[in-house]
């Protein structure tokens, strides 16, 4: 069966993310394998919020309020260093997509992804889908050339 | 309808970049669009030899899109190309936006941080401007071969 990989750190985009993932989860047929690397002082608190993201594989009403059907799939919680647990994750379980969050640095200079999901990029055996932090974006236009004359439909 | 949207440079590692692509619509059955952005520098543009150059690097990519095409819809995709000329980013940002696109397939190049800083990656600025999911395809050094092998692929 495909296994989808869905390193969470319950930033906000974590839904997000977690709703994505299902839903590729879903038309795929594969599982969803939640993934939380987390450190031994916050084992509990991550452990709590770890188990409410798990409705999006039980399809909790509340998470779920279009009625879909659930997903087979599974929670881990490892300790370590997030990158290499998330790629060793990876390899171990054959995972088709790696599905992670943006951070939310819009309108900085910088990477537009934090460091731990450019390491998983750079070292990962499968794509890796990342979902933005923000859902609207400001609208803006096409070069002036497109809007002039497409070349080729 | 749904589409995902495959950003292609027609360079090294496209391949795999289109691969993943056509795999991904197959599974959630969704229509696929190619789009090569021609980076066309105006004042270049002016002079004799580099507008030659130009198209015929245009005529080159629009036959390799319609290959593509024909790939992806030998593999029972519905598939569709476009070829702009413009801002690569700008044009990503406002295809991905008027298709209502499912995702982005893009790939990653592993370029390194003197380089980023200097010129920066599309992929990176892409994603600090769409609302949709993007899928990176890692186009690692092993996929790519030894320098040696890239350049006597480009120039064999």
């Amino acid at each position: 069966m495909k296994t989808i990989l869905v390193p969470v750190d319950f930033s906000r985009v974590t839904p997000r993310v977690a709703a994505f993932a299902a839903k590729v989860t879903r038309r795929i047929g594969g599982r969803m394998v939640l993934l939380n690397v987390t450190q031994p002082r916050a084992i509990l608190k991550n452990h709590g919020k770890l188990l409410d993201l798990v409705g999006f594989i039980s399809g909790s009403e509340s998470l779920n309020p279009e009625n879909e059907a659930p997903v087979a799939g599974d929670s881990l919680e490892l300790l370590g260093s997030p990158a290499r647990v998330i790629l060793e994750e990876a390899q171990r379980l054959e995972a088709e997509y790696i599905v992670m969050g943006t951070c939310q640095r819009r309108h900085t200079t910088g990477p537009a992804v934090g460091r731990v999901a450019q390491r998983v990029i750079r070292g990962a055996p499968c794509p890796v889908i990342l979902v933005p932090a923000f859902t609207s974006v400001r609208p803006r236009t096409a070069s002036k050339s497109y809007r002039e004359k497409p070349l080729h439909v | 309808m749904e589409f995902i949207l495959a950003p292609v440079d027609l360079r090294e590692g496209t391949a795999r970049v289109v691969d993943e692509a056509i795999k991904l619509a197959q599974r959630v059955e969704a229509h696929l669009i190619f789009l090569h952005v021609v980076d066309r520098p105006k004042r270049a543009a002016k002079t004799q030899r580099c507008a030659a150059r130009i198209a015929a690097a245009e005529e080159t990519a629009e036959r390799q899109l319609l290959e593509l095409k024909a790939s992806a819809l030998q593999r029972g995709v519905n598939a569709h190309s476009l070829r702009i000329a413009g801002n690569p980013v700008a044009e990503i940002v406002y295809q991905a936006k008027k298709t209502n696109a499912m995702c982005i397939v893009m790939g990653a190049r592993q370029h390194g941080r003197l380089y980023e800083l200097a010129i920066g990656s599309t992929l990176n600025a892409v994603l600090k401007r769409v609302s949709c999911p993007v899928v990176v395809v890692p186009i690692g050094r092993a996929i790519l071969g030894t320098r040696a092998e890239t350049s006597l692929a480009r120039n064999p």
